[in-house]
């Protein structure tokens, strides 16, 4: 198994400081390689929180999280980070590129946080996603020149160019119009296989979650499996 | 009603109450954080504008006062040095005037205490009676005109611990009436002690700063009752007069003198008359023996009809079988010498022909001394033939024709004569002193007029007598008629309106502490800036979406700039409250820290409500013009830009700001270029004006080359080496002018502090050399009485108590003085009258001392000293003068003029031939000595010597020379040692000014902080996608660092690089000390200061939390 989330409790302590908020209560999951899952549920439910934990950003309350039979936990900051940049690939909402570089600078960028990037390679896979994509065109364009589409799918790029086991969505058509999101979807789905990775995509849209192998629910901290 | 601004016509009422809710809102509610910071930068630009105006203000009021307070009541005043003239003549002007007037008799004296162990030399002794306290603002009177009772100053009173009713000792010369390097005058001192006790302390309104001369510091006075002065210094006399305000009737300077004219009495100008007892006729003498010229002529202008007396006093008479020494001869006219008699002739009386053994038609040798440069005594000696020999009867024996010579007529017997020329004891035999008790100073021959004056006429005059033969004629009341006072030194000055006048004028801190906070009012006004500008971005949103609701961009801006109105009048306000604290601070620093700069501490506070005004305005202004300026840059971006926030990034490179750049570049590299290739700097304040321009425009191509190379980072779109560290420096684009004015601001700090820091003047390495500004002497010394010896002869080196060895190896160069103005760094009034030595050109030749920065083209560079021997016409003396004292106290130029009076009232005007660079002799006007004695033949003695010492000998020089001259009131420092105290003032100059830059450049590296927390805390989404990704702390540290690294070290390096070249010439000139570790560790702090502010600013914005950066929600 790829990954398991085993028995996940998250909770913050209350202004009143009598009783905690519990985000999530008990949560378990278990994603193989090659799975592709939404997760949805209403606003604030707990859906980033629970990405963001197996995405080794935010840690558990209590509860176990092994990404490749490996306990998160166990692990320091920059394992952590190790893990992040190598295991997982992250797209958000906002794209969040750097405005100064170009489309390929953006894409390599996470080369840089390697001890040896092997910087040909990598420029090698980079452009082998962009043409993916259908961006080759736009190598040295600035985001300023891109659309938000197109945007969103440099941060796809970017998000695999490390070849991750592990792909974690974070409402990634938020900021996109219907058929920009219908798109994406689709593409993610398409790299989704040809990468053979694992794909947990957190979304508001019943119709995209639909796009998935699997959905899941999550309400009042507890996770349960729809389809 | 309507009302119709920036174009627009609207009812007040309506969209005024909308704007001001508008304002209201953002200003108090909402915005009020990112307010403060802008508030405070006003707050800080407007208080060290305004505050450095006050200073000037604070200062200028401080200097004015002093004069006020040094005057009190007195408007015009009479000094006349060396001559005296009669207490009365105060009372006599006062009556006509109907004005105050004061007689003072004014000294300069040493004081001591402790049986002589404290000791304070350069003291005024002023003796005054109750019409001087009378010109006081507050009042003091003495309590007991008894002997021994003493006021002094405050001043007085803290160096030498002093309290009332403590003792002291004041030591002064008796007074000479008799020039002191006349022939024939004595060379030593009646020095005389007076033992006093001190009656009060006075302050500055009680006149205890009491100063004719336009200075600040005050002088140490010590005020004894006039009639115990002047029994004390056997005079009966005064030489001063004070003349108060007139009230209502205000008198010119021309009435005063022509009071003095009407009220002049022949003993006022040292003269006075007698009846003969031989000839019966009426003479005319003066306590100077010679009679002036001036008077001479005023006679010969009276059509009085008159016979002139010329007798003088010779070493021997020798005939071919005898001689005589040490005789009287006299030029008496009719009858005693005959008009047809040769000048070749020469009358015996009987006596001198049986001595002589001579009769007529024999030969005679006459050896004498006449007066050589200064008091050398030049023996030489004429020929005549015996004409006639006189019967000792009659009119041979007129006792009256010879001069009253101190120490020749007042001596009983020839054993007890001093006459101030060398005589032999020995050779006075018995019938010598048997003549001198029968006869006394009868001449023993006559000569004629022409020939005696040919013989012995001098400086100081070549007559000694005037004889009238009509005893009925008011012989005084013609001469008087035709004597101008100032032609006998005697005028008055406006010393009111010129003191005033020289503070008023006096150097302008507030302009100098402007131009020394310059650097810092800029820095908190960029700040203010940028503060605002990071305002203005973040509320780019808002901007976008009020313009796209249909306001127009100049009503935006308005409103901005409205609410920015709100924002910066409290704050301005509040600078000028923080500027009366910056004030205090400075003042508190000049009395304290930099005493150095203004002497005794004198200041005072003084707010002008205008200096406030003018402080708000231009604060005001200048913020506003910034602000302006950036709300248009903000009016220039698109609707759709604003409201997608891409306002905080240049989304595009602008071509035209690429080409003025390049333009700039160019046109700046091209100036340098020209300038350094084409300009002949020279040496001195021209070279460093010069490199000081090419440098800033070094500095400015860095900078244009600067954005130049964002912009080149900007369009290269070719994937360069992509690190990390390259990436850090790649966002320095995203907002081209944050960083190109953090690099800006970094660079002109460290521009201007080293540029200014390297013409520190450091540790007097060299001093040795003669070029140095020492001359390469060992010692300067300055004395209250005129040395009137010649120290570089055997009777010099046995008064001094030299061994053969010293007396071999030292050499000294003796200076006259006349007292004027002090001009140096001392001194802040404005100097129109500085004091003027009289050196010995050739002895500073054949040293080729010191060195000229500036001379006029048809001076011999080889031989410059040697140009100020040759007067340049009647009247017009060349003249040296220090560089720093030419440029920052006088505000002349080589060429130019300075207006003094001759000792006779003639206009004198000293022509400025060439400059000497920092030298010992900051403070003078250097003019050959010959010119000096001819233009002030009564100022005696020397009073300033350099002397050459070997190291060898310099202990034992200094013990000898502190020994000897201690009653002449000698102040002796090494010749380095005063350059050092020079130094010190310029030093604490730069110092202020280093310590102000240096606050600039925090201001900056703060600024550079906020840009950088600023900044970090914007990107947050970008550096928690960068963690999700993968990047630990330590990289995300290093890209963030990598950019302003890159900034603080392109604004040092484009600094530095341009100081450099500023500064070349101090590096390069010999004998300079650059301060080159000062240098290194101000550069060092710059970058660890920078280094430091940008590591706790991402440390600070990192510790928060930066996943909520990336939620949806």
């Amino acid at each position: 198994m790829l990954l398991q989330v085993n028995n996940i409790m998250k909770s913050y302590p209350a202004a009143d400081n009598r009783s905690a908020l519990i985000i999530l209560n008990n949560v378990s999951l278990a994603v193989d390689t090659g799975d592709s899952i939404a997760i949805v549920g209403p606003s604030g439910s707990g859906k980033s929180t629970l990405l963001n934990i197996i995405g080794a950003l935010d840690k558990p309350t209590s509860g176990q999280v092994l990404l490749n039979d490996r306990d998160l936990s166990g692990l320091n900051q920059d394992q952590l980070a190790e893990v992040r940049n190598r295991e997982i690939g992250f797209i958000f909402q906002q794209h969040h590129l750097l405005p100064q570089c170009t489309l390929l600078e953006n894409v390599l960028v996470p080369v840089l946080a390697q001890k040896r990037p092997d910087l040909n390679a990598a420029r090698a896979r980079a452009l082998q996603l962009i043409a993916q994509v259908g961006l080759e065109e736009r190598l040295h364009h600035r985001p300023g020149q891109l659309s938000g589409g197109e945007c969103q799918r440099v941060a796809v790029v970017r998000a695999l160019l490390n070849r991750p086991k592990l792909l974690l969505a974070d409402e990634p058509t938020g900021s996109l119009d219907h058929q920009s999101s219908l798109n994406l979807v689709q593409l993610l789905n398409a790299l989704q296989q040809n990468e053979q990775l694992a794909l947990i995509m957190v979304t508001h849209s019943r119709e995209l979650a639909e796009k998935m192998a699997c959905i899941y629910h999550l309400q009042d901290g507890h996770l349960h499996r729809e389809k | 009603m309507y009302l119709s601004l920036a174009g627009w016509t609207f009812t007040p009422g309506k969209i005024t109450a909308m704007l001001l809710h508008y304002i209201k809102n953002s200003f108090l509610f909402y915005f009020k954080r990112q307010h403060l910071p802008v508030i405070l930068g006003t707050a800080l630009s407007c208080g060290i504008l305004t505050g450095a105006l006050i200073v000037g203000d604070s200062v200028s009021y401080s200097l004015r006062q002093t004069t006020l307070n040094r005057l009190g009541k007195t408007e015009y005043a009479l000094y006349s040095g060396e001559r005296y003239f009669r207490p009365e003549l105060a009372d006599e002007i006062g009556a006509d005037l109907q004005v105050q007037t004061a007689p003072v008799l004014q000294l300069s004296g040493i004081v001591m205490t402790g049986g002589g162990e404290n000791r304070l030399n350069n003291v005024q002794i002023n003796g005054v009676d109750d019409r001087f306290w009378a010109m006081a603002s507050k009042d003091y009177s003495w309590p007991d005109s008894s002997a021994n009772l003493a006021a002094i100053n405050a001043r007085l009173a803290r160096k030498l611990a002093l309290h009332v009713n403590d003792e002291l000792v004041v030591r002064l010369n008796k007074i000479e009436y008799f020039p002191l390097d006349a022939p024939f005058a004595q060379d030593t001192h009646n020095n005389v002690a007076l033992r006093v006790i001190v009656g009060a302390i006075l302050d500055e309104r009680q006149l205890g700063s009491f100063n004719l001369k336009n200075t600040q510091a005050p002088p140490f006075n010590v005020f004894i009752p006039l009639t115990t002065l002047q029994n004390a210094v056997a005079t009966d006399k005064a030489n001063m007069i004070l003349v108060a305000e007139s009230g209502d009737s205000h008198w010119q300077l021309e009435n005063v003198n022509q009071a003095l004219q009407n009220n002049l009495q022949l003993a006022d100008a040292g003269l006075l008359l007698r009846t003969t007892a031989v000839t019966n006729k009426i003479e005319l003498l003066s306590t100077r023996i010679f009679i002036e010229p001036a008077i001479i002529s005023s006679v010969q202008q009276s059509g009085l009809d008159y016979q002139p007396v010329f007798t003088y006093f010779v070493n021997q008479l020798l005939s071919t079988k005898s001689s005589t020494p040490y005789s009287f001869i006299s030029a008496p006219g009719l009858p005693l010498t005959p008009a047809t008699m040769p000048d070749s002739c020469i009358i015996l009386n009987q006596w001198a022909a049986d001595d002589l053994q001579a009769r007529i038609g024999d030969k005679l040798t006459l050896n004498y001394y006449v007066l050589g440069t200064g008091r050398d005594l030049l023996q030489q000696q004429a020929g005549f033939t015996v004409y006639k020999i006189l019967p000792m009867q009659g009119i041979a024996l007129d006792r009256d024709l010879m001069p009253l010579i101190p120490g020749l007529a007042d001596a009983d017997n020839c054993r007890d004569w001093e006459p101030g020329v060398p005589i032999d004891l020995d050779k006075i035999r018995k019938k010598d002193e048997d003549y001198w008790d029968t006869w006394r100073g009868v001449p023993k021959a006559y000569v004629t007029l022409a020939k005696a004056q040919e013989l012995w006429g001098n400086r100081y005059g070549n007559l000694t007598a005037l004889r009238f033969s009509n005893l009925s004629a008011a012989i005084d009341s013609a001469i008087l008629a035709n004597v101008k006072p100032q032609s006998v030194g005697l005028f008055f000055t406006p010393v009111r309106q010129e003191g005033l006048f020289a503070s008023d004028n006096a150097q302008d801190f507030g302009g100098l502490f402007l131009g020394l906070s310059f650097f810092i009012i800029i820095a908190a006004l960029v700040l203010t800036g940028l503060l605002f500008s990071f305002g203005l971005e973040n509320r780019a949103t808002e901007t976008g979406l009020l313009l796209g609701l249909g306001f127009t961009t100049r009503r935006v801006k308005f409103m901005f700039f409205i609410e920015f109105l709100a924002v910066a009048i409290p704050g301005t306000l509040a600078g000028l409250l923080f500027g009366i604290l910056y004030n205090q601070a400075v003042l508190w620093g000049l009395g304290t820290l930099w005493q150095d700069v203004v002497g005794e501490p004198l200041l005072m506070l003084h707010i002008v409500p205008r200096t406030l005004l003018t402080g708000f305005m231009v604060n005001l202004v200048l913020i506003s013009c910034i602000i302006g300026f950036i709300l248009y840059k903000q009016s220039l971006k698109s609707v759709t830009d604003l409201q997608r926030g891409l306002s905080r990034y240049t989304t595009l490179a602008s071509s035209r700001s690429t080409l003025i750049s390049w333009l700039v570049a160019f046109g700046s590299l091209t100036g340098v270029t020209v300038i350094l290739l084409l300009s002949n700097p020279g040496r001195g304040k021209e070279a460093a004006t010069i490199f000081f321009a090419a440098g800033s425009l070094l500095l400015l191509a860095a900078l244009a080359g600067c954005y130049i190379f964002l912009s080149r980072l900007h369009r290269n779109n070719r994937q360069s080496s992509l690190t990390l560290a390259n990436l850090g420096i790649m966002n320095s684009i995203r907002n081209k002018k944050n960083s190109l004015v953090i690099i800006g601001l970094l660079a002109t700090g460290i521009f201007m502090v080293i540029g200014e820091g390297a013409n520190r003047h450091g540790t007097l390495l060299n001093a040795e050399k003669r070029t140095s500004g020492t001359g390469g002497f060992a010692f300067w010394g300055e004395t209250v009485s005129p040395v009137l010896h010649n120290l570089n002869d055997e009777n010099g080196y046995t008064w001094l108590n030299f061994t053969a060895d010293e007396a071999s190896q030292v050499q000294f160069v003796q200076c006259r003085l006349k007292e004027g103005d002090e001009a140096s760094c001392l001194n802040l009034n404005m100097v129109k009258q500085p004091r003027i030595l009289g050196i010995s050109p050739r002895e500073l030749d054949r040293r080729a001392a010191f060195t000229f920065v500036k001379t006029l083209p048809h001076i011999d560079s080889a031989h410059p000293w040697l140009a100020l021997s040759k007067p340049l016409g009647e009247n017009i003396i060349p003249a040296i003068v220090d560089q720093t004292v030419l440029t920052w106290n006088l505000y002349k130029e080589i060429g130019d003029t300075l207006y003094y009076q001759s000792e006779n009232g003639d206009s004198l005007k000293l022509y400025i031939i060439g400059s000497l660079a920092n030298s010992v002799f900051q403070g003078h006007v250097l003019i050959a000595d010959s010119l000096f004695t001819a233009k002030f033949p009564t100022i005696g003695g020397t009073k300033v010597f350099l002397a050459d010492v070997p190291d060898s000998l310099r202990a034992s020089v200094e013990k000898k020379l502190n020994f000897t001259l201690q009653n002449y009131g000698l102040e002796l420092a090494t010749a380095p040692q005063r350059l050092a105290t020079f130094h010190k003032i310029e030093n604490t100059y730069l110092s202020i000014f280093l310590m102000l830059g240096g606050l600039g450049l925090l201001l900056g590296s703060i600024g550079l902080g906020i840009v950088v927390i600023r900044n970090v805390l914007e990107r947050r989404a970008e550096l928690a996608l960068l963690t999700a990704i993968g990047f630990t702390p330590r990289p995300i540290y290093k890209y963030i660092m990598s950019e302003y690294v890159f900034l603080l070290v392109a604004g040092i390096a484009a600094g530095t690089g341009a100081a450099l070249l500023s500064i070349l010439p101090v590096l390069f000139t010999p004998g300079s000390q650059p301060p080159v570790l000062s240098i290194i560790i101000t550069i060092m702090s710059l970058f660890a200061c920078g280094f430091l502010w940008i590591y706790l600013a991402i440390k600070l914005a990192l510790r928060q939390q930066l996943l909520p950066a990336l939620r949806n929600e």
